[in-house]
């Protein structure tokens, strides 16, 4: 398995995890009509630093343990891979994008109605976690993609 | 996925080359060793630079290292 391979698996394993968790938390407390706007900021950022030190170290564990320089270019079987998993992730994100935002401005009254303590701030918190889960399942997509491209060629 | 129409001697050309593995022919034209493992089983047909290094390390022309399977040939 090829380090460009295992950072694929280390990050959609990563993301799984610590984002499912985010996902699950916020969306149950908006559900059952409570968004706490400062409980829901300090999980982000903690999500946020763990996804990124247990990322980065994970990685930097694989590409050591393989005798690799970090900063080593793909050769072209790896960039061919990686352009065809951005093609595929930035037409899910052009396709999921406006599905958010227009789902969103379409149910702009029955959001303002569910949280009347703070209707504007609520809507706020609910497009801007609407596209972060966005950019959560396109990156899952987009790293899952590589993995099964670097399968098919395995 | 069909495979590409494309056979290839590599790996007879590196048992020729004293048994040169996948990672040092890998190392020499700036590889992986999965892509090298790749083109040689046929699952990843290189760009015409990278068949011509690895013609090159192995000191042959490019028509030994990589074959076109003619339409209807076995």
């Amino acid at each position: 398995m090829s380090v460009q391979e295992k950072t694929s698996w280390i990050a959609v394993l990563t993301t799984l995890v610590i984002w499912s968790y985010y996902f699950s938390a916020f969306w149950g407390d908006a559900l059952a009509g409570r968004i706490d706007g400062e409980g829901i900021r300090n999980l982000f950022i903690i999500c946020m630093v763990i996804s990124v030190v247990v990322m980065l170290g994970l990685t930097i564990v694989v590409t050591v343990s393989a005798r690799q320089n970090m900063d080593a270019p793909p050769d072209e079987l790896e960039r061919q891979i990686e352009a065809r998993a951005d093609s595929i992730g930035f037409k899910l994100l052009e396709l999921l994008a406006p599905i958010v935002l227009i789902g969103g401005l379409l149910n702009v009254d029955a959001i303002r109605s569910a949280f009347p303590a703070d209707p504007a701030g609520s809507t706020a918190i609910l497009f801007v976690n609407g596209f972060l889960m966005t950019m959560v399942v396109v990156e899952l997509v987009r790293e899952g993609t590589k993995i099964v491209l670097f399968r098919m060629t395995a | 996925m069909a495979p590409p129409p494309i056979s290839n001697t590599i790996r007879r050309l590196r048992f020729d080359h004293g048994e040169m593995t996948q990672q040092a022919l890998a190392d020499s034209i700036g590889m992986t060793r999965q892509t090298i493992a790749a083109i040689e089983q046929n699952k990843y047909s290189p760009s015409l630079e990278a068949a011509f290094r690895i013609a090159e390390v192995f000191g042959v022309e490019i028509g030994e290292v990589f074959q076109w399977k003619k339409a209807g040939a076995a």
